[in-house]
């Protein structure tokens, strides 16, 4: 009998279930994976680098651009460590909104996470379903900040701006009137009526996706039992957020070291028992689940509390414009803001927050400059992919694609 | 908990393992190669301790530490210091160049910590924590392509992020923001060429550190 050796083949760079441009160089016995050998890094650039040459203030955008589908989220832990530098900290109504926003920005990720996911294993209808609640929360984005997807919303000291008054409205001739006014059925009010409207219809929404996916037989063929992590290997592997979570671990940021208002809010953490990939979806699912219910009491909150939402320091935040015309102190201010920046005490700051896919932190070292000496992003993509090696190892070539969807990667994140 | 870390390295490990206190209240222990594998298996097996999640692995330069390129202090008698002026001759930190620092965690404690490692030119060798982590994989793997320390006893040191062939460790405060080559395609020889970089780096907003406390309260 000949000896046959195992044969290799690349998966990707550009393959659609690799969510981007990531290489897999593949060992395979007839169809059993042997080894996965992943190469990040094609989508690198070298972001850290670039906002150790730039102002403080300057590198908020640049967060939107790592995980580019939880985008305020990134920010977020960005602008706590600043805050966390400069000891300061933001008005209770911009850690309101912030918290809000954080979870949108949850309900964002998750469902584009389920839609692709569904649609690597093959359930094609799940992926439009998505997309059209992905839809109302990025006019949300749009209404409050202008931009749908890299936002900077979030700023040293508070967030941009308040929450507009008016939601805007579809209009123009392609539509009839009657689209025109269910379009705009919901539109009507402000904001804050929109995103509570939003959330009393969105469990519904998920309850259809559930139907869909949660007792299909051909889901279960193909999630249960794939990619099977122990609670000791979740946590050596530096596993977080949900990947840890379906193993069974109770661990998460927002209830363990609460930053923003997640202390007074009320929720709880869906954990898993198997630590396999239908585990990860269901508590995913959950989690969405309990989004919906953080973001309704904020909203509740925020109905009733108005207030700054930026700190009232000019050495911080930039003075109002019509301060600057009258006022001698907001011009200079105003001049140093955008020229210097401002100067953040010396000292190293490690700060983690619960972004939807994990763990994510931002590692300051500053030297006193108005430059981030030294800044790290721990990106949660780039340590679960880490782990495809062992989680894909004894299972077949299309089980590898449920494992890839299952680690919810993102390469803006992985490659940074 | 610092109570009882503080008791460790003092029975153990005196004078190899330094308590840094910072305003942040995070702690960061400095810990010195020969001993820091000894150090790690203790706190992560310690009951007390648990430090059981290496959360991120990072290299610091810290070559420029604490360098301006635009002096402030003699802005009144001789007017500021405009421009580049990149050689000033000081720098704050007397230490190494090159710093690892880990973030760990206690699942079970609740705690986090800090451990830092320094290597220099002369020495670029930390040894390598795979074996406690399996985590730590790529982390020294990213350290090592952006920094060029080399983790003894890592399974598979090789270059992670950066492109196939790249040369130098880009994240050293010596590499050039705009990179030293670029890489096109050249019709007459029919083939991919690399030549060195010609894009010109203009520096809009100089680094400021200030050395003028006289406001400040």
């Amino acid at each position: 009998m000949n000896n046959i050796d195992n044969y290799k083949i690349n998966f990707g760079p550009q393959h659609p279930s690799a969510h981007g441009v990531m290489r897999l160089v593949l060992d395979l016995d007839g169809e059993v994976i042997k080894k996965v050998d992943a190469h990040a890094g094609l989508l690198h650039r070298s972001i850290e680098k670039l906002c150790e040459n730039n102002l403080y203030n300057q590198n908020v955008g640049y967060m939107d651009r790592l995980d580019y589908v939880s985008m305020m989220s990134n920010e977020h832990a960005y602008v706590l460590a600043v805050e966390k530098l400069l000891n300061i900290k933001a008005p209770i109504r911009a850690e309101y909104i912030r918290t809000m926003f954080d979870e949108i920005t949850r309900l964002l990720n998750h469902l584009l996470w389920l839609g692709a996911h569904a649609l690597d294993i093959g359930a094609m209808a799940l992926f439009l379903y998505c997309f059209r609640e992905r839809e109302d929360l990025m006019d949300c984005y749009e209404a409050v900040t202008g931009g749908r997807l890299h936002v900077a919303y979030y700023r040293p000291g508070g967030v941009y701006r308040d929450l507009p008054n008016e939601m805007p409205k579809y209009k123009g001739d392609n539509f009839s009137k009657k689209r025109l006014d269910d379009l705009n059925y919901n539109r009507s009010g402000s904001l804050l009526d929109f995103i509570s409207n939003f959330t009393e219809r969105f469990p519904k929404f998920i309850d259809e996706y559930e139907t869909l996916l949660t007792e299909n037989r051909i889901w279960k063929q193909r999630t249960v039992g794939i990619g099977v992590v122990s609670p000791e290997r979740a946590i050596n592997l530096g596993f977080s957020g949900p990947m840890l979570r379906a193993s069974g671990v109770e661990w998460d940021i927002r209830k363990k070291q609460p930053y923003a208002v997640y202390d007074k809010l009320d929720f709880k953490i869906p954990l898993g028992s198997n630590g396999d990939c239908y585990d990860r979806y269901l508590v995913r699912v959950a989690e969405m689940r309990e989004s919906n219910k953080l973001i309704k009491q904020c909203v509740e909150w925020l109905y009733k509390n108005l207030g700054p939402v930026m700190i009232e320091d000019n050495k911080i935040s930039p003075p109002a414009r019509i301060d600057m015309k009258n006022s001698m102190e907001s011009l200079i201010h105003h001049f140093k803001y955008f020229s210097e920046g401002f100067l953040v005490p010396e000292g190293e700051v490690y700060v983690a927050t619960e972004q939807p896919k994990g763990e994510f932190g931002i590692y300051i070292v500053s030297d006193g400059s108005n430059k981030p000496y030294r800044i790290k992003m721990r990106a949660p993509s780039y340590v679960h992919l880490s782990a495809v090696d062992e989680l894909a190892r004894g299972h077949l070539i299309a089980d590898l694609v449920t494992i890839i969807g299952t680690l919810d990667i993102v390469l803006g994140d992985v490659d940074r | 908990m610092l109570e009882y870390i503080k008791n460790i390295i003092n029975n153990k490990f005196y004078n190899n393992a330094n308590i840094v206190t910072s305003t942040t209240n995070e702690i960061t222990i400095d810990i010195e190669k020969p001993v820091f594998i000894d150090f790690c298996k203790l706190i992560k097996n310690d009951e007390n301790l648990k430090f059981d999640g290496l959360m991120d692995v990072s290299g610091v330069d810290y070559l420029d530490y604490g360098k301006s390129y635009w002096e402030t202090i003699d802005s009144t008698s001789k007017g500021f210091s405009r421009g580049h002026k990149a050689d000033i001759n000081y720098s704050l930190y007397m230490k190494k160049r090159f710093c690892v620092s880990y973030h760990l965690l206690s699942y079970s404690k609740n705690k986090r910590l800090r451990l830092r490692v320094f290597a220099d030119l002369k020495d670029m060798c930390v040894p390598s924590v795979v074996n406690l982590w399996s985590t730590a994989n790529w982390h020294e793997r990213e350290v090592y392509d952006f920094f060029g320390i080399i983790f003894l006893g890592h399974p598979n040191l090789i270059r992670i992020l950066t492109d196939y062939g790249f040369e130098g460790h880009p994240l050293r405060k010596d590499f050039p923001l705009t990179g030293k080559y670029e890489i096109r395609y050249e019709e007459n020889k029919e083939k991919i060429i690399r030549e060195a970089s010609s894009i010109k780096r203009i520096i809009n907003t100089p680094k400021i550190v200030r050395k003028d406390f006289r406001y400040k309260k």
